[in-house]
């Protein structure tokens, strides 16, 4: 079990629990981003934040401190 | 009876394309999401009688965000005839998630899969048999760009009557319904693509790698918007030149044949100071601001805007906004009017205020006009002039963001960023050509009505008094007397005189007003400043004071309560008087005492700012708590990290 943030680019993680407040966990369900959704690091901006993850065949911008949040099982 | 259609789809799917398309009007589209903010309405171009409406773009009506909360609204208080359900063909199982809801609401309903074009050039086939098997309601390809089966749409959508099935999801232990209708989708999803795509790296992804590099990435950019910035000064500089010339041409021609007509002196001044005259100054413009426009729609168009937003997110948390206010910012050096509407991208109520009140330090089109005029004319044709004033905005969006952040009313900033990043594509030329066909319509309103009346208007007050028509007597008409009232208010920043006055404040109703004015009330600019650096303190107070009236009134729309728009006149003024104030006060220093003291604050400023610069940047994050807490020491650091 690892955060999304911790990924490093170009690996990929299952998501288990999304620990984020609960108006943006409806936010984040609704785009896609849900329990057992895959999801891959592609890279960090050039401050180390926030990061571009690809999810359901569409790559999405979130900040590490929403990052921080999502559980996942790396694959 | 009329038909009303409502267009319903994911952010950037192409709904505004399509709109566009249908109706044969111009909405202003670009490759970012949430372009369009309220729903739109227009007649499809063949039948009248048919009503089109264009919602924002939502991922969910089962989301909390107003938006999808009014597009819900709309749906269940005034059901349209049909639902168009526009889904991005390349992401159908994001876009799919959405259907599912739409066919809860029971009104006849057609599925169109846009980027038809797209599919193609990837080799992915869709069934559309299969989508309305599923969802029971007929499906249709189409390329709303490329105008692609778009009468066969509208066909379907006059005749239909269908209602999609209720689709009942199977729930499983401790799903909610976003994860069930994500779950149902996974399951039908290879019943509605019978060929998956090529899966290698395409071209955005080649692309982003070096557009969004860890350490290119900024580099890129700063060339990019140089490139920009110095192609529309510059061509825009010639082209306003050779229409200037044209103007005063004119004007000293027809001056002349009035005289020898022997034409009504106030006649004569009218046709040539005041109506040829203005019309002349706003022209010349034109070009740069076209130009700048036509750059500015390349980027919203290409998708590079949300790169942009990625790369700087970051940087811009440091003065409490975020990525997506750049975007704003970026709009705002074409226009802070537009800047302003675009702020609606961001969903942070208090990013978004504190965009607004920043955006309009940077440089719209008019003011960078009044800036290479003194530039010109004072600052005897230094480049760099002009171009500082961009520094000095951007320094100001900084620093007074820093100290907004700070305050109670913007304090507790906890807003999260999503973003989509989209797919690169060449901007789409006509929607370019659509902007600069805008911009030329809404440049040429405004020059009639605005700037062209407070130009009539002020040389009305300029050529009457108490005494009737004064002529070359400007001591005896009104404007003078109003002037000398107003200009004490800027004796501390160095410009005392009337004209100046009264040029700030014809310009608080059009930026261009300022140059318009300066040169109908004098004939030397430069004469009316003590020194270079007044000069420059009189530009960094038109930079910094409250935007136009256009500005403001989309300000005032925005920012919705009245306490929030005087606090926001009164911060911009306030920024204006107080910068404009120190560099006047930094100039008088550098007089009186010559060089050694200025080299001393410049040095002690630098100091100070390179210590500031450190602990920003060294203000690393609670590391220690899983829950990112953002303190630089946190006060949880124990029980956080045994979570």
């Amino acid at each position: 079990m690892m955060v999304l943030s911790e990924l490093v680019a170009g690996e990929s993680g299952i998501i288990k629990e999304l620990k984020n407040e609960q108006r943006l966990v409806i936010r984040l369900n609704a785009i896609g981003l849900t329990e057992n959704a895959k999801v891959t690091l592609i890279r960090t901006a050039p401050f180390g934040d926030p990061i571009e993850i690809k999810v359901r065949d569409f790559y999405l911008a979130i900040r590490k401190e929403q990052a921080d949040k999502i559980i996942l099982e790396k694959v | 009876m009329n038909q009303t259609i409502a267009l319903i789809g994911n952010p950037n799917c192409g709904k505004t394309t399509l709109f566009n398309s249908l109706t044969g009007t111009y909405q202003k589209v670009g490759n970012w999401t949430g372009v369009t903010t309220e729903k739109k309405i227009g007649q499809y171009r063949k039948d009248k009688k048919i009503e089109i409406i264009d919602l924002p773009g939502i991922y969910s009506l089962s989301a909390t965000s107003l938006d999808q909360k009014s597009a819900l609204e709309f749906l269940t208080k005034t059901p349209p005839s049909v639902i168009i359900n526009l889904l991005d063909g390349t992401n159908l199982e994001r876009n799919l998630s959405l259907t599912i809801e739409l066919c809860a609401l029971n009104i006849p309903m057609i599925i169109a899969v846009n980027f038809s074009d797209k599919l193609e050039e990837r080799g992915v086939k869709i069934d559309l048999n299969g989508i309305s098997k599923i969802f029971g309601v007929q499906a249709v390809c189409i390329s709303a760009i490329k105008t692609k089966n778009l009468d066969e749409l509208i066909d379907l959508a006059k005749t239909t009557t269908q209602k999609p099935f209720k689709i009942s999801l199977t729930a499983e232990k401790g799903e909610n319904s976003a994860v069930k209708r994500f779950s149902f989708i996974e399951r039908n999803l290879d019943k509605i693509i019978i060929k998956k795509g090529t899966t290698a790296q395409n071209k955005t992804q080649i692309a982003d790698n070096l557009l969004m590099h860890k350490t290119l990435g900024l580099p890129i950019f700063f060339v990019i918007m140089t490139l920009v910035y110095f192609i529309s000064i510059k061509l825009g500089g010639v082209f306003g030149g050779v229409i200037k010339n044209l103007f005063d041409d004119a004007g000293e021609r027809l001056s002349i044949y009035l005289s020898e007509k022997e034409v009504y002196p106030f006649i004569q001044s009218l046709v040539c100071d005041a109506i040829i005259g203005a019309l002349g100054g706003i022209l010349s413009f034109l070009p740069q601001i076209l130009i700048l426009f036509a750059f500015m729609a390349c980027i919203e168009e290409s998708g590079y805007a949300s790169r942009i937003a990625f790369l700087f997110d970051r940087f811009f948390r440091a003065f409490g906004l975020g990525g997506k206010s750049l975007l704003p910012m970026i709009v705002s050096s074409g226009c802070t009017a537009t800047g302003i509407m675009s702020t609606r991208i961001i969903e942070g109520e208090k990013e978004r205020k504190m965009t607004i009140f920043l955006s309009p330090f940077i440089p719209c089109g008019a003011k960078t006009a009044v800036f290479s005029f003194f530039a010109t004319s004072i600052f005897g044709g230094n480049a760099l002039i002009a171009s500082s004033m961009y520094f000095l905005g951007v320094l100001c969006v900084g620093i007074f963001g820093r100290i907004l952040k700070n305050l109670k009313v913007f304090k507790n900033n906890k807003d999260e960023f999503l973003l989509e990043i989209p797919d690169l594509h060449l901007p789409n030329l006509n929607d370019v050509y659509m902007v600069i066909k805008e911009k030329i319509k809404e440049f040429i309103t405004r020059a009639g009505l605005i700037v062209f009346c407070v130009s009539v208007f002020l040389w009305l007050l300029k050529s009457v008094g108490l005494s009737g028509y004064v002529a070359d007597r400007v001591e005896d008409s009104f404007l003078y007397v109003l002037g000398e009232v107003l200009k004490y208010a800027f004796y501390p920043l160095g410009f005392c005189n009337w004209q100046t006055a009264i040029a700030v404040i014809s310009g608080s109703f059009a930026k261009e007003a300022v140059v318009e004015s300066l040169c109908l009330l004098t004939n030397d600019v430069g004469a009316l400043f003590s020194s270079s650096y007044s000069a420059y303190a009189f530009m960094a107070f038109i930079l910094l004071s409250p935007p136009c009236v256009a500005s403001l009134a989309t300000a005032k729309t925005e920012l919705v309560s009245n306490k929030w728009f005087f606090g926001m006149l009164a911060f911009q003024t306030l920024t204006a008087y107080t910068v404009a104030f120190i560099i006047n006060m930094i100039g008088n220093i550098f007089v009186w005492c010559g060089g050694l003291l200025l080299s001393l604050i410049i040095v002690i400023i630098i100091a100070i700012s390179l210590i500031v610069a450190v602990k920003i940047l060294s203000k690393s994050k609670c590391c220690a708590c899983t829950n990112a807490c953002g303190e630089r020491k946190c006060k949880n650091k124990e029980k956080h990290s045994t979570i």
